[in-house]
């Protein structure tokens, strides 16, 4: 078949595709059954990778001669992926708490993140998990680590790491993002039954993917790169820009819905006798990934040139394609209606 | 076919009524042979179109679209002045704006803003002279709830505020003394930093309080079983039993009571259960509360459920379940039944086992409905 495959990780996908199609009409299981171990897997992978995050930040900080600050950015990065890959499950356990906020606070258009976290560099109150606990969303999360790890004015400043109070804060953010991973995966594996039993989460599962898309479409790609508003290009309103991230993010998110999506919505469609729309989304989804797979991680650089913003306008038709067909054809096909006031009331 | 002619002609047609009602400010307002005023009475609501665009629409009593006004913010409640032909309509939390509308003109005469360092919660309510205006806000840097009353004679000058001993007040009404208001006091805070993102949900504090709004002194305080139960939307009955509707702000796989039912003359607080699967399936949302004054029951709107409830207040029985997508306003009607509005679009009279969708358009109607006609809101 004539799949413009490029590299080596997207025909991994496609066999992960096959092999999920095959599984699941084998064992005949509920979508939602699939859809809920997939996703007990995706939260142990943020425990794991938050667990070792945090691991780093102490080693680091206790012996900052032995380490390398390096060893703590990538574990940053690679807990930081281990979340986008959930980020679209919006119901459930992640809606306690404002686990999701608490995690990655986004868009932050007032740069709350630097303003929240400076005044915990500035300020003398005791850094512990309490009081962090207490303060603003913007102070926690992978964003205000991302802002102590890697903007400038932090890193070319007088608390650069590893300065004590700074470090004692990265630890603190950590911990904390560490715990809520642990109870987000406990609280999903309790969710569980609850999940299944109600034929209602079909709908809704998909209509976390589907929001999902548009969110990656308009506010995480259209935004930035200036198409409606003010249709000035800014990097600043994307996600992760400080690490220089932001396309690896949309990357780890859409490998997320491949991973952890996929399976259970094939499941789904094959039950409603949808089997080759439920294929053509699997193939558009692979085909955004594969362009990814062949871009750099970081926007800012691309929105410079004819050329990189040329490759993600392309990115662009790919992510829009790719909604339309879940959010239109597929939804209408599945009769998911999303409610005014059930969806956003007050 | 003039325009004038074609709109008539289109008037019987649901299809037509976008059309209609996009023309409808300024065809009455140029138009020197139409009526004078709107002399039948109206019911306002707030309304998004598909585009997105925020109206405050008027509502025929035959379900027809009488004229729709644009406004800045997405709109939530209103209230009727008593002896005056105005109606105030909110914007929705976090507001800057209210409007005041002549509704026999048809028109914005008045858009009032939000004093500094405070929102509108998207409620307010009047005093029985209709002199002085009540609305609930926000004092966002110390997330204090306030009552900002504001003088309707003196072009809505703000005169002050009651302060309220806790945080997010949102639906207000009168209580029939004419000296109480009754107000849902959500509990939940949120500042315009972080939009709607709600900051204190392990903490919250939500109540149903009467104050005097002369003093502000707090009459009865009663607190919902739970303390994630945020007590939003509320009407009273001419009795004084008010029943009241939460938003469950703990884990979806609960399914708690959602109605309360105070009988304010014994200060008898207490919640009402549905059987299952009839609670779980209101998915822990009430979007808004109304009595008919007419007969014994209360409308209780559900729009994550997609069904309406109908409750006799007195006993707080469960009577019928009217199903309607996204249901979203409601308010007596005449016949012991209700108006609903949808957010997927359209207008219902509801009465036992039946709902009929009387306006065909597909604006998105949100949640709260106000009367023109005292005696029905």
């Amino acid at each position: 078949m004539p799949f413009p495959l490029r590299s080596t990780r997207p025909i991994t996908a496609l066999f992960g595709l096959a092999l999920a199609l095959s599984t699941t009409a084998a064992f005949g299981q509920p979508a939602t059954a699939l859809w809920h171990s997939d996703l007990a897997g995706g939260y142990q992978a943020l425990v794991e990778r938050s667990d070792a995050l945090q691991q780093r930040a102490q080693s680091y900080c206790a012996a900052p001669k032995e380490h390398s600050l390096e060893t703590v950015s990538e574990a940053w990065e690679e807990a930081f992926m281990a979340w986008q890959r959930v980020r679209f499950v919006d119901f459930g356990p992640i809606e306690q708490d404002n686990i999701a906020w608490q995690l990655q606070f986004w868009p932050d258009s007032k740069n709350l993140v630097a303003r929240k976290t400076d005044n915990w560099l500035k300020g003398d109150q005791p850094i512990n998990a309490a009081a962090l606990a207490a303060d603003s969303v913007a102070a926690k999360g992978f964003p205000a680590l991302e802002y102590l790890l890697f903007d400038p004015r932090v890193r070319d400043g007088k608390q650069a790491l590893p300065h004590a109070r700074t470090c004692e804060l990265v630890e603190a953010i950590s911990a904390q993002i560490h715990d809520n991973a642990t109870r987000l995966h406990s609280d999903w594996s309790r969710f569980g039954s609850h999940y299944q039993s109600r034929a209602e989460y079909e709908h809704t599962t998909v209509s976390a993917a589907m929001h999902t898309l548009e969110i990656l479409r308009d506010k995480r790609l259209a935004a930035p790169m200036g198409l409606g508003g003010k249709g000035r290009r800014n990097p600043y309103i994307a996600d992760a820009w400080r690490s220089g991230e932001s396309l690896e993010a949309i990357e780890a998110t859409l490998r997320g819905l491949q991973t952890y999506f996929l399976p259970g919505f094939l499941q789904l469609m094959q039950a409603r006798q949808m089997t080759p729309l439920g294929e053509q989304f699997g193939l558009r989804l692979n085909e955004a990934l594969v362009r990814l797979d062949s871009m750099p991680d970081a926007m800012a650089p691309l929105l410079k040139t004819d050329d990189g913003y040329r490759s993600l306008q392309l990115l662009y038709i790919d992510l829009d394609r790719l909604a339309t067909l879940l959010n239109g054809t597929i939804a209408s096909e599945l009769g998911i209606i999303k409610g005014f006031n059930a969806s956003d009331g007050d | 076919m003039d325009r004038r002619a074609f709109l008539r002609a289109s008037l019987g047609s649901a299809s037509a009524l976008a059309v209609v009602s996009v023309l409808g400010p300024a065809a009455f307002a140029s138009d020197a042979s139409g009526p004078a005023a709107w002399t039948e009475p109206l019911v306002f609501s707030a309304v998004d179109d598909a585009q997105g665009r925020h109206f405050i629409a008027a509502i025929r009593p035959d379900g027809h679209i009488a004229f729709r006004l644009p406004v800045p913010e997405r709109g939530h409640g209103g209230c009727r002045r008593p002896l005056a032909d105005e109606v105030v309509m909110f914007s929705r939390r976090p507001g800057r704006y209210y409007q005041v509308i002549d509704f026999r003109q048809g028109a914005i005469v008045r858009q009032i803003e939000a004093e500094k360092d405070h929102h509108f919660y998207g409620h307010g309510v009047f005093s029985p002279d209709g002199d002085l205006l009540y609305v609930t806000a926000n004092h966002f840097p110390s997330g204090g709830g306030r009552i900002l009353v504001y003088d309707a004679r003196q072009a809505y000058r703000l005169l002050g505020n009651l302060e309220l001993d806790g945080i997010g007040p949102h639906e207000i009404r009168l209580h029939p003394d004419g000296q109480t208001l009754v107000i849902a006091l959500g509990g939940i805070r949120t500042h315009p930093d972080y939009d709607r993102l709600k900051l204190n949900i392990a903490d919250m504090q939500p109540a149903l309080l009467l104050i005097d709004r002369q003093t502000g002194r707090t009459v009865q305080r009663h607190e919902p079983s739970h303390h994630q139960l945020s007590c939003r939307h509320l009407d009273v009955s001419k009795e004084g039993i008010v029943i009241a509707g939460y938003q469950f702000e703990g884990p979806e796989w609960e399914a708690p009571p959602l109605i309360a039912r105070l009988d304010s003359a014994t200060a008898a607080f207490s919640e009402i259960s549905l059987a299952e699967p009839e609670q779980a399936a209101l998915h822990n949302y009430i979007a808004s509360i109304a009595i008919d004054p007419a007969s014994r029951l209360v409308a209780v709107t559900a729009p994550r459920g997609n069904r309406a409830l109908l409750l006799d207040y007195r006993s707080g029985e469960h009577i019928e379940t009217v199903e309607i997508s996204d249901v979203a306003g409601a308010l007596a009607a005449q016949g012991k039944a209700f108006m609903f509005t949808s957010g997927l679009g359209g207008i219902y009279r509801g009465s036992a086992n039946e709902a009929a969708r009387i306006e065909g358009s597909d604006l998105r109607w949100d949640n709260h409905l106000t009367a023109t006609d005292l005696r029905t809101g």
